[in-house]
């Protein structure tokens, strides 16, 4: 007699179906949210507005996006006496850690009768910072603004970034419109990822894999390469025209701009060296030119690490040593704004 | 062709799909046989050469052995087979170790060597000429008839699933399977696919978890803490047998998809009480291919026992230069051995293991322990880099950064959990009933947590460097 194949198909779909809750339940709590971003159209991706993002790729924080779709407390109605407006990437962004421990909150908390405002995104070059602070700062209407950069990155970062303008200096380019079929993919995927981990986690990791494996296998038969990121020049000099033109564009926003510079540092047995070193020159070059001023935390950490022997960048789920800031690192870049953010008050 | 990467399984589907079309047996031989080839030549396809070329040596050298008048005929041809495989193994991995340690002797006579040549090494060459002449040996020893059709010997030595990372399979163990016909068959199937999953995810999940916190540790010892290198140690403790064993079972389970059987190489080697059970169950094929084909040829324990600790500390030597071109391996070959003689000269007369008790936990935790400061020698890239990581773990000079790296710890903490399940379970194997709609479906929410928490990247096994 012929087995009916409805009972182990039921049995098989139902203990996927509670395999697939009892996972999405752990990952949603403990180790990643689903996805939280939009597409804006003038700065790409972007968070959404109160949503609870859990990040444990690196690290570990669980965070909750303001109203303005940034990590940190909501915009106080009554305008503090002093307001600093934090603009940056990942590394002011701090989701490796606990909100209270990132640098901007360590600040915040050092400066009395201050607010401090992060408006961090990871992955932002100063380009989008500066379409934000064109967009925010009627609003904020910040006493001081404070740039978090990581190098003398406009050109090549991002959706968002500048190009030549024949003679006349730089454009901003926007980000890549989308094409109806991307569009409508993208659609038909968000509706799912956006309230589930674990699809959210299948498109991401479906994303590497796949270009990590085609990357394998072009470098192998020599296909075509990925098409080369949004690039006016590759010279140094060119980057640091383009990132004073971005500066000079935000000092006609507002005069009061401090650039922040986070180095990536090499930490051996007996030394600790800024691996990017160029850059830092190139910040500090630009930010002299245009009477701004610097904050290097270089020497801080580097003295730190050597008193300690423990790296200020890395986690206990990561490489120690490398990627972002621990706590350790967040509370000593955090002291150097403080103090610096007292001076310039 | 790595079992973890996209292309492999684009690939062992096509050749599924392909092997269940075809009818006869004769085709899917042949088949099987150019996928072997197509596997091997994906890396390089100027060794598919070399291959053909041991294959056919082998085979002509067998057949020649066959109709040999008398033993010395059959040993001069005996020796061909070991003189080209013995010297196709030498020139690709040992010639630039042996140039590195002529160089400055040669020096003083005023010959100058080159430092490096520039000589690349076939990806599993130490399995495949391993593999070809214990044919050779057990066809000498009147043990094995060469089979009547070279298209099954070449399909022998090239057989893709074990070819270049072992289990070393002899000819006494496959050939006789050529006997009878391989269709697809569901159940197969079904049993190598659990076999190849749990490879998989030995492989995926824990090795090369273990190896991100195993290599950055290793790569500079000197620059963390005495705990964070203990750790570091046992993470490469675990890596080394995730990978292997890993790379074992998928080996095993795509062969048990297309209906051939190969030999276990592993049976939990962590839970030996001593080094002489380490060694029964740690890459059993080449343990036990040294012994019937290095060890007993020797003398063995025939000779006495000085003979015996000779015969153990060189078939030691070998095996851990078998490895590698390196003094680091052969240090840790050397280890192994003057630990098996101390076994013999102290250990118990009764090969019946005690009940587990104190003194029983207390022989693992010393065999555990050895085993693991050996692997120091099989993992740093030189002695300076061995020694520094020794000093650390030793508590000289403690100081160091601490990390922890939490994923090392939770991967430990289930390999932990699951060896004392073995012990409990008397070594009954933990299987995956994929036969079952609930097996199925765990078996996909295994895939999402592996899908995961896998580092992105295709990483070679370990073994494929020997």
């Amino acid at each position: 007699m012929k087995r009916s194949i409805a009972p182990p198909l039921l049995t098989f779909l139902g203990t996927l179906a509670a395999a697939l809750v009892a996972l999405e339940l752990v990952f949603h709590t403990f180790l990643l949210a689903p996805d939280f971003k939009f597409e804006d159209p003038e700065l790409g991706p972007m968070n959404r507005p109160h949503v609870r993002v859990v990040w444990s790729q690196e690290g570990f924080g669980v965070h909750y996006t303001n109203a303005l779709g940034f990590f940190g407390p909501e915009l106080r109605a009554e305008r503090p006496r002093f307001r600093v407006l934090v603009l940056g990437s990942s590394w002011a962004e701090a989701l490796n850690v606990s909100p209270s421990d990132g640098f901007v909150a360590v600040a915040g908390s050092l400066v009395e009768g201050s607010e401090f405002v992060n408006a961090a995104q990871a992955g932002w070059s100063p380009v989008p910072a500066l379409v934000l602070l064109r967009r925010v700062y009627p609003e904020i209407r910040p006493d001081l603004v404070v740039l978090q950069v990581s190098g003398v990155n406009a050109i090549e970062a991002g959706s968002v970034h500048v190009e030549r303008d024949g003679d006349a200096g730089w454009r901003i380019v926007p980000p890549r419109t989308r094409s109806d079929l991307e569009l409508r993919l993208k659609n038909a995927t968000d509706g799912i990822s956006r309230h589930s981990a674990i699809v959210t986690m299948l498109l991401q990791r479906a994303n590497q894999v796949l270009a990590d494996q085609s990357a394998r296998l072009r470098a192998k038969f020599g296909g075509p390469t990925a098409p080369a990121p949004p690039s006016t020049g590759e010279s140094s000099d060119e980057r640091q025209e383009a990132f004073r033109w971005v500066l000079r564009q935000m000092l006609e926003v507002t005069d009061h701009i401090l650039v922040l510079y986070v180095p990536v540092l090499s930490y051996g047995v007996e030394r600790c060296a800024n691996t990017g070193e160029r850059d830092a020159a190139g910040v500090r070059r630009v930010a002299n030119e245009l009477v701004l001023e610097m904050i290097d935390p270089t020497e801080a950490l580097c003295a730190e690490y050597l008193r300690t022997k423990q790296p200020l960048h890395g986690f206990h789920n990561a490489v120690m040593g490398e990627g972002h800031l621990n706590v350790a690192g967040h509370r000593i870049v955090g002291e150097l704004l403080a103090r610096s953010v007292e001076a310039a008050r | 062709m790595i079992y973890s990467s996209f292309e492999f399984f684009v690939f062992f589907g096509l050749l599924l799909a392909a092997l269940a079309a075809l009818g006869s047996e004769n085709a899917r031989r042949n088949l099987l046989l150019v996928a072997s080839y197509v596997f091997y030549g994906w890396w390089d396809y100027r060794f598919c050469f070399m291959l053909l070329g041991i294959t056919v040596v082998d085979y002509f050298v067998s057949l020649r052995m066959e109709l040999a008048p008398d033993r010395d005929h059959r040993r001069r041809w005996l020796l061909v087979s070991l003189c080209m495989n013995l010297g196709l193994l030498a020139f690709f991995k040992y010639t630039n170790f042996l140039v590195g340690n002529l160089r400055g002797p040669l020096a003083a006579f005023g010959v100058a060597l080159p430092a490096h040549l520039n000589v690349i090494l076939p990806v599993g060459i130490s399995f495949i000429t391993f593999q070809t002449m214990s044919y050779s040996i057990d066809v000498y020893r009147g043990r094995l008839s060469p089979p009547r059709r070279f298209r099954d010997f070449a399909l022998f030595a090239a057989f893709f699933p074990q070819l270049v990372a072992g289990p070393i399979v002899r000819g006494i163990f496959f050939l006789p399977q050529l006997a009878t016909i391989h269709p697809i068959r569901l159940e197969n199937l079904r049993v190598g696919a659990e076999i190849f999953l749990r490879g998989f995810v030995k492989k995926v999940l824990f090795a090369d978890r273990l190896s991100i916190f195993a290599d950055a540790v290793f790569a500079n010892p000197a620059l963390y803490s005495s705990p964070t290198c203990w750790l570091a140690a046992l993470a490469y403790t675990g890596q080394i047998y995730f990978d292997f064993s890993g790379y074992t079972d998928m080996a095993i389970g795509v062969g048990r998809c297309l209906g051939f059987q190969l030999p276990e190489n592993f049976r939990h080697p962590y839970i030996s009480t001593n080094l002489s059970e380490f060694w029964q169950r740690w890459h059993i094929s080449l343990s036990t291919w040294l012994r019937d084909y290095l060890y007993i040829p020797l003398g063995g324990n025939r000779r006495g026992t000085a003979r015996t600790y000779v015969n153990l500390m060189i078939t030691m030597l070998l095996g851990g230069l078998w490895h590698g071109a390196s003094w680091t391996f052969v240090a840790w070959g050397a280890l192994h051995g003057l630990g098996l003689v101390v076994h013999r000269l102290f250990g118990r007369e009764s090969d019946e293991p005690r009940p587990w008790g104190a003194r029983r936990l207390a022989s693992w935790a010393g065999t555990f322990l050895f085993v693991v400061v050996c692997w120091v020698f099989f993992r740093a890239k030189d002695f300076p880099a061995a020694w520094a990581m020794l000093r650390k773990m030793a508590w000289i000079d403690p100081a160091g950064v601490h990390w922890f790296y939490v994923h090392a710890l939770v991967i430990l903490a289930i390999a932990a959990v699951l060896h004392v399940g073995t012990v409990l379970r008397k070594e009954r194997p933990w299987v995956l009933p994929l036969d079952r709609p609930t097996g199925l479906a765990l078996a996909c929410a295994l895939l999402l947590v592996v899908l995961f928490f896998a580092p992105v990247g295709t990483n070679p096994f370990i073994y494929f460097q020997f």
